[in-house]
C-alpha cells in the first residue's frame, strides 16, 4: 500500500489525485493499493512507502479543470462539501468516485447511489450540508460595546466557509465576526468586505460578558423568556427535543445558557 | 427600557400565541437592499422548544385582549386570565433586535380583537409597515388576517407581509356555532377569498409590468384545532383540501387540542393532546399534496377516521393489494410513490439508480427507504419472499408485528414527530 500525505486543503487534495495518475499509475491499479491521509508530523515514521505531496496550483487546477469536464459545477461543490467533513476516510472515497467518473466518462456517475463510495459521497455532502444548516440557525451573535456582534461555534465540520454568502447577505447594516473556536479562524464583515481572521483576543472569546454592549444582557435574557414561554408543558417531548437540538450545541445557545 | 415590564408582556403574549402552531419561514426570497435581513426560501427554525415544536419566528399577540367568547381560545374575553398589550414601537424594537442576534426569520404577529377587527388589523398592519418602510427590515413578516376585517386593510396587509393566514379553527360549521357562536365560517373565508383574489391580480399584472410588487410572496395559511368538537377526520381533511383548491392555500395546520379551559362544551381537561392523530393527519395532508392521493382515497364515509396504529398511505395500501406488488425496476413516479415506506426522496434516487442496476431490498435500505412496510409490497428482479405474505388472511397482523418492533403507538399520550 502506498501512503499520500498532503496538507489538508483541497487544492493539496487535488495536487494528490493529480500526482496518483501522473507517478503512481493509478488508472491502472486498484483503488485500495492507495492511501490519502492529513499530514502529520512525525507520520513518515507509521507507514512504509509514504510521500508527501506538496501542493501546487497548476496541478490542482488541471485536475479541477477535468473534474468540471466530467461532474459539472454541482459535481465539484458535492465533493467540496464532503471534503469539509474533515473525515479521516473523506480523501479515499473521493479518490475511489473520482476514478468512477474517469473510469465512466459518458454516465453521470453521481447519480449511481448503488455505487458503495457514491452513496458514501452523498451521506458526507447531506452530513455536511445539515450542520451548514444547523450553523446558520444556531449561530447567536453578542453585540459586544464595539457594536460588533460576534458569534462562536464549534461546528462539528468545517463549515464556516460554507455559511459566509448567507450572513453577508443577511446582516449588511451591522458589523459581525464569525468565529470557529476549534478549528481557531474566524470571518470579519464590516458591512462592505468580509475578511478571514486567525485570532482574536483569548480574553474577549473566553469571557465575552465583560465586553457586551449596554443592552444586550437585556435582549438575551427577553430571548430566553420568549423560548420559555412559547413551549405547551403539556407536550413536552424531551426526546424530541435533544434530537433536533442536540446536546453540543447548547454551549452557545443563548436561550439554553444558564442565567 | 423597562425590563421588567416588558419581559412581563413578552411571557404572557408568547404564552397565549404559542397554540397557533404555524411556524413555517418558508416562501420569501426578498432580497437585502443595504437594510436588515432577507428571506431564506426554504425557511429557517432558529430554535425548537422542549415540547419539540420549532421556533422560527417570534411569535406574539399584539395584545390578548379580545371582545370574543371563543371556548377554545385561552384569550376569550370569560378567561380569567392577565392581560396585556404592547406597543407598535415595543414589537418593532423586538423583532429588529431578535433578528440582529440570529434569533428568528421574523415576525408572526396575531392579535386577540380589541374595539373592532378593523381597528386591531390596522395595527397590525402599522407594525409590518414601519418595519419595511422605517427599518428597511427584509426578513420574514407573517400577518394574522382579523375575522370579518375590512379587504381594504387585508389589501394593505399583504403589501407589507410575506404570508397572510386566517384560522378557521373548527372544522365544521356546527362545531363553530356551538363554540364560539359569535363567529360563522364565512367570516374567515372572505379573507381569504380576498387574498387569493389579490394574488392572482398580482401575478396577472406582472406579466405585464416587471416592476408590480408580490402581494404576499409566501401565500396564505390557516389552522384548524383537531379534537375540540366531535369532527371526523375525513371531515377534516375534506375541509383542508376544500382551501388548497379553491383558495391556494400552501398550507393547512392541525393542531390537536390541548385541553387546558374548563368548559362543558369542551373535552375534558384531563384527555390529553391527540397528539398522534394530529401526526396522521400531517401525513394525509402530504400524500393530498405530494403523493398525488386524493380525498376520498385517504377516507370515506364508511371508513371516516384514519387508522392510529399505521399511516395512511399504508391502511390505503392494505386496501389495495390489487394494486401490488410494484415492479421496482419499471414502475413509473406516480406508482413508486405509493409504496408505503417510500418517500419522495426516496423515490427520486429509486428513480435514479434503477438506470444502473437492478435494485435489491438493501439498496432500498441504504436508500433510505422504510424497508419494514416497503418490503411487503415490492417486486424485484430477484425473488422478494416477502411476497408471499401479501394475500394471507392475516396480512395486517403480520405487517404490524414489523412496525411494532420499532414504536409502541399509543393513542395519545405519546408524542411524535410531526415533520
Amino acid at each position: 500500500m502506498i501512503t499520500l500525505a498532503y496538507d489538508q486543503s483541497f487544492a493539496g487534495f487535488l495536487t494528490v489525485i493529480f500526482e496518483l495518475y501522473q507517478r503512481f499509475d493509478a488508472g491502472k491499479q486498484l483503488t485500495n493499493c492507495f492511501n490519502i491521509v492529513k499530514y502529520r508530523k512525525h507520520q513518515d515514521d507509521l507507514f512504509e512507502n509514504f510521500f508527501l505531496i506538496t501542493t501546487d496550483a497548476d496541478k490542482s487546477s488541471r485536475v479541477e479543470k477535468k473534474l468540471m469536464q466530467l461532474l459539472g459545477s454541482q459535481g465539484i461543490k458535492q465533493l467540496i462539501w464532503a471534503f469539509l467533513s474533515e473525515d479521516k476516510k473523506i480523501e479515499n472515497c473521493l479518490f475511489s468516485v473520482i476514478r468512477y467518473a474517469i473510469d465512466n466518462p459518458k454516465q453521470d456517475v453521481l447519480k449511481n447511489f448503488a455505487h458503495p463510495d457514491v452513496l458514501q459521497l452523498a451521506k458526507w455532502v447531506k452530513s455536511v450540508r445539515r450542520e451548514r444548516h444547523r450553523m446558520i440557525a444556531f449561530v447567536r451573535f453578542e453585540k459586544m460595546d464595539s457594536d460588533v456582534f460576534l458569534a462562536r461555534i464549534e461546528p462539528d465540520f468545517n463549515v464556516l466557509p460554507l455559511i459566509i454568502k448567507h450572513f453577508k447577505s443577511r446582516y449588511k447594516n451591522q458589523k459581525w465576526i464569525i468565529y470557529d473556536m476549534r478549528r481557531q479562524y474566524g470571518v470579519f464583515s464590516d458591512m462592505q468586505i468580509t475578511y478571514p481572521i486567525e485570532s482574536i483576543d483569548d480574553q474577549i472569546l473566553r469571557n465575552s460578558k465583560k465586553y457586551f454592549s449596554a443592552e444586550e444582557i437585556n435582549y438575551q435574557a427577553l430571548w430566553k423568556d420568549y423560548f420559555n414561554s412559547v413551549n405547551i408543558k403539556e407536550r413536552n417531548n424531551p426526546k424530541l427535543h435533544i434530537k433536533q437540538l442536540p446536546r453540543r450545541y447548547w454551549k452557545y445557545l443563548t436561550e439554553k445558557l444558564p442565567v | 427600557m423597562d425590563i421588567d415590564r416588558l419581559k412581563e408582556k413578552l411571557n404572557i403574549l408568547a404564552d397565549a400565541a404559542k397554540y397557533d402552531v404555524s411556524c413555517s419561514s418558508s416562501g420569501s426570497n426578498r432580497k437585502n437592499n443595504n437594510g436588515l435581513g432577507n428571506g431564506s426560501v426554504s425557511g429557517i427554525c432558529h430554535s425548537f422548544t422542549e415540547d419539540g415544536r420549532c421556533v422560527s419566528l417570534l411569535k406574539i399577540l399584539l395584545t390578548n385582549h379580545c371582545i370574543y367568547d371563543c371556548a377554545y381560545c385561552v384569550s376569550r374575553s370569560s378567561n380569567d386570565t392577565q392581560r396585556a398589550a404592547f406597543t407598535v414601537q415595543e414589537v418593532v424594537d423586538l423583532t429588529i433586535n431578535f433578528y440582529r442576534r440570529n434569533y428568528i426569520e421574523g415576525l408572526f404577529l396575531s392579535s386577540g380583537i380589541f374595539k373592532n377587527p378593523d381597528f386591531t388589523m390596522e395595527r397590525l398592519v402599522r407594525v409590518a409597515k414601519k418595519l419595511r418602510e422605517e427599518h428597511h427590515f427584509n426578513g420574514y413578516i407573517h400577518l394574522k388576517l382579523i375575522p370579518k376585517a375590512s379587504p381594504e386593510l387585508v389589501k394593505e396587509a399583504g403589501f407589507y407581509a410575506d404570508r397572510l393566514s386566517i384560522n378557521l379553527e373548527i372544522p365544521t360549521e356546527s362545531g363553530l356555532r356551538l363554540l364560539a357562536p359569535e363567529k360563522k365560517h364565512a367570516d374567515m373565508i372572505s379573507p381569504m377569498r380576498v387574498v387569493r383574489n389579490e394574488i392572482l391580480t398580482y401575478k396577472e399584472s406582472k406579466k405585464k409590468i416587471k416592476s408590480t410588487p408580490k402581494f404576499a410572496r409566501a401565500g396564505q395559511s390557516s389552522q384548524l384545532i383537531v379534537g375540540a368538537t366531535q369532527e371526523s377526520d375525513y371531515q377534516i381533511i375534506q375541509v383542508a383540501n376544500k382551501l388548497y383548491q379553491n383558495y391556494g392555500l400552501r398550507r393547512v395546520y392541525y393542531s390537536g387540542y390541548v385541553p387546558m379551559l374548563k368548559d362543558d362544551r369542551l373535552p375534558a381537561t384531563t384527555s390529553g393532546v391527540p397528539a398522534v392523530r394530529e401526526n396522521r393527519l400531517y401525513q394525509a395532508d402530504w400524500l393530498m399534496r405530494f403523493y398525488g392521493f386524493t380525498v376520498d382515497e385517504i377516507l370515506d364515509k364508511s371508513n371516516p377516521n384514519l387508522d392510529l396504529a399505521m399511516d395512511p398511505k399504508l391502511a390505503w395500501a392494505m386496501r389495495h393489494r390489487d394494486q401490488f406488488p410494484v415492479p421496482i425496476q419499471t414502475a413509473p413516479l406516480n406508482i413508486i410513490l405509493r409504496i408505503p415506506g417510500v418517500g419522495l426522496r426516496s423515490a427520486y434516487k429509486i428513480l435514479n439508480a434503477r438506470r444502473f442496476h437492478n435494485l435489491t431490498l438493501d439498496h432500498l435500505k441504504k436508500i433510505g427507504v422504510a424497508v419494514n412496510r416497503a418490503k411487503y409490497f415490492i417486486a424485484f428482479v430477484a425473488n422478494n419472499d416477502n411476497l408471499k405474505y401479501i394475500n394471507t388472511e392475516n396480512f395486517k397482523q403480520i405487517v404490524q408485528s414489523s412496525l411494532r418492533s420499532k414504536k409502541n403507538i399509543t393513542q395519545t399520550s405519546k408524542q411524535m414527530s410531526l415533520l
